[in-house]
């Protein structure tokens, strides 16, 4: 366990070194290119992972049990939204910043979409959290379906 | 009019969202360590444990980071987000590098862990099959210890109380292992007495009877049924049926032979009396059917002998002659009686009659002559003798032939014995008449009741008397029996059964 977790401390060091801080932009604006190029791999390398727990959980059947089937459709989901996120982070870099009104992050602002279509797309794309809620509350259903799963095979045990 | 619309729902969504990412992130944690707990060598709980912590992480950083966002804005200090924004969001990819990371490291030690799991598995069932085979391998131990111990208990049991001699011989013959009744066959009180000490060779009487048995053995590996004579210092002349087999390598020990025998001196005793009976049996028919044939034309010539006699002068040469015929006629007519005696063809008056006395009339009619000669009679008359039922003058007749033999057997001078005993537990009485005379041949021990049968010159005796002394006895009821050792004397025992039993 100790190992574990000196590996992945110094993984989180060298990450952390090796990527400007500058750079370190997320759904914010990312001024800097390769904060965001850092990023978007980021999301890919995030979807893609999941993708093979899809495939890992399919392919060793754990899918049959109902804990293991919500942490398979949590991580569909998770990849659905690196796909939005992804996305987002390219309309918002591609969108002429005039077209959205008002105070950066303001309750207030407003975006003009008769001007560009990307501007209904980053509207959309804005609203990840219809598909990252539902992942993270489908992978919390899932824990503890599978923690319930083996109180109950204790007990039969017992 | 205000144009575009408003980002408004965008903005919610993000606090909303932010809110709830935090609160499923930290209750996916909760769960995931309370799996982690009750399990910590499982490797998929291991693995959910670090997915949720670093789901919570980024969920916290990114909506701490977004609620803080709105705040500052809000309050109007939108440039400290400025600043906070880019640390928030490399901290998010860092996070899903992490996550990303935990994923394929997980596959990888899931892998591994399957691998051990199923070696733990295989060791586990492994273990518990030598565990069942050893346990089994325990049962069928004692199972068969005490199997071979029932075995052994059996064998021994068989071996101790056989009622024939077991024995075990070594390579040079001699003895290893006896049992009790070859011990008692033998004389011997305890094994120890024979083991490594006697040779079975120093048991035969005849030196030839060994080695012929050793040749057998060489030959066919076994003998069976053979009959052999051996000696030993309780008994002189024990007859035995011997089986031997020889047995080599036996236990890891060398050559061994191992035999059995029974012995078989009384029925072998007792076969030679039946024959002897039989044998006897078979002379008295023929005898009785001789004397017969001869009786009538000798009572013929008898009577026309002394008829012719009477019209002779006794002083004439014709009358002496006829006197030798009368005489010769009546020593024939002798001779037939005692052979219808011996056939049992007479009759006989049987009457209950004391032996002491029938005794006592005897003996003094030879004492004198018997002083004479330098003989001395011993008597032992027992006290308490019952009567028996018997023709007093035949047994007075047996006692006096056994006693003149007894007179003929001693040459210079020596002792008579006359005893006489009951048996116990047998109705029946014992006359014993020993002497200290030269014994009885061995050779000619069997033939000594036969009839005609005599180790007198011709002329001196008819040899008559024993056989029948034998009939008569017979006759009775009884049996005699004979004890003699060349150069030291001979017993006749007489044994007749007593009046209560007739």
């Amino acid at each position: 366990m100790k190992k574990l977790i000196c590996t992945f401390s110094r993984c989180v060091l060298i990450v952390f070194l090796a990527g400007s801080l500058e750079a370190g932009w997320a759904l914010q604006t990312h001024e800097a290119h390769e904060g965001l190029v850092t990023h978007q791999l980021a999301h890919v390398f995030f979807a893609g992972t999941m993708a093979l727990l899809v495939y890992w959980l399919e392919s060793n059947r754990f899918v049959k049990n109902k804990g293991w089937r919500l942490v398979q459709i949590s991580c569909l989901l998770l990849i659905f939204w690196n796909v939005v996120a992804f996305s987002g982070h390219w309309v918002a870099k591609v969108l002429d910043a005039s077209l959205i009104v008002g105070e950066s992050g303001a309750i207030g602002q407003r975006i003009l979409v008769q001007e560009s279509p990307l501007s209904v797309c980053y509207y959309v794309l804005h609203m990840d959290h219809l598909l990252c809620v539902p992942a993270m509350l489908c992978l919390f259903l899932g824990i503890r379906s599978l923690y319930r799963h083996m109180g109950q095979e204790k007990d039969s045990m017992e | 009019m205000t144009q575009g619309i408003s980002l408004a729902p965008v903005w919610f969504g993000d606090v909303i969202g932010s809110a709830l990412m935090i609160l499923l992130a930290l209750l996916c944690l909760v769960y995931a360590s309370r799996l982690r707990r009750a399990r910590p060598e499982n490797v998929m709980w291991m693995y959910l444990f670090f997915l949720s912590l670093a789901l919570t992480v980024f969920s916290v950083s990114r909506g701490v980071a977004h609620l803080a966002k709105h705040v500052l804005v809000m309050t109007g200090k939108g440039h400290v987000w400025a600043t906070l924004s880019p640390f928030t969001g490399a901290f998010n990819s860092l996070t899903f590098m992490v996550v990303g990371s935990v994923t394929l490291f997980f596959q990888r030690v899931q892998r591994i862990n399957r691998l051990v799991l199923n070696d733990k598995k295989a060791l586990e069932v492994a273990s518990e099959e030598v565990g069942r085979l050893n346990q089994d391998l325990q049962s069928l131990l004692t199972a068969r210890t005490e199997q071979l111990r029932a075995t052994q208990d059996r064998y021994r049991a068989i071996f101790e109380r056989s009622k024939d001699m077991i024995f075990v011989l070594d390579d040079r013959g001699m003895f290893a292992d006896i049992n009790h009744a070859g011990l008692e066959t033998l004389g011997y009180d305890s094994p120890d007495e024979l083991a490594g000490r006697v040779s079975f060779e120093e048991l035969f009487m005849h030196e030839s009877d060994y080695r012929q048995l050793l040749h057998d053995l060489e030959r066919e590996g076994f003998v069976r049924d053979r009959e052999c004579r051996l000696r030993s210092d309780a008994n002189p002349d024990t007859v035995i049926l011997l089986s031997m087999t020889t047995c080599s390598g036996l236990s890891g020990g060398g050559l061994t032979y191992h035999g059995i025998a029974k012995d078989i001196t009384a029925r072998t005793r007792m076969d030679r009396q039946l024959q002897k009976a039989d044998k006897l049996a078979s002379l008295g028919q023929i005898s009785a059917g001789i004397a017969h044939e001869i009786n009538n034309p000798l009572g013929v010539i008898l009577g026309y002998c002394q008829l012719i006699m009477r019209r002779q002068e006794k002083e004439s040469q014709e009358y002496k002659d006829l006197a030798v015929i009368e005489r010769q006629a009546k020593n024939c007519k002798c001779i037939v009686e005692d052979l219808l005696k011996f056939a049992r063809a007479t009759g006989t008056r049987k009457a209950l009659i004391d032996i002491n006395e029938s005794l006592k009339e005897i003996v003094p009619l030879l004492a004198h002559q018997l002083e004479l000669d330098n003989i001395t009679v011993e008597t032992s008359y027992g006290k308490d003798i019952p009567p028996i039922m018997a023709d007093n003058e035949k047994i007075k007749q047996v006692l006096m032939n056994i006693l003149i033999n007894a007179r003929q057997a001693i040459e210079d001078h020596g002792t008579i014995t006359v005893k006489t005993e009951a048996v116990t537990g047998r109705d029946c009485i014992r006359i014993s008449i020993s002497d200290t005379g030269c014994g009885i041949p061995a050779s000619i021990r069997d033939r000594i009741f036969d009839p005609f049968f005599t180790t007198k010159p011709v002329g001196e005796g008819t040899g008559l008397g024993l056989s029948l002394s034998y009939g008569i006895i017979q006759d009775h009821g009884g049996s005699i029996e004979v004890n003699s050792e060349e150069g030291s004397g001979s017993t006749f025992s007489i044994l007749l059964p007593t009046g209560e039993m007739k």
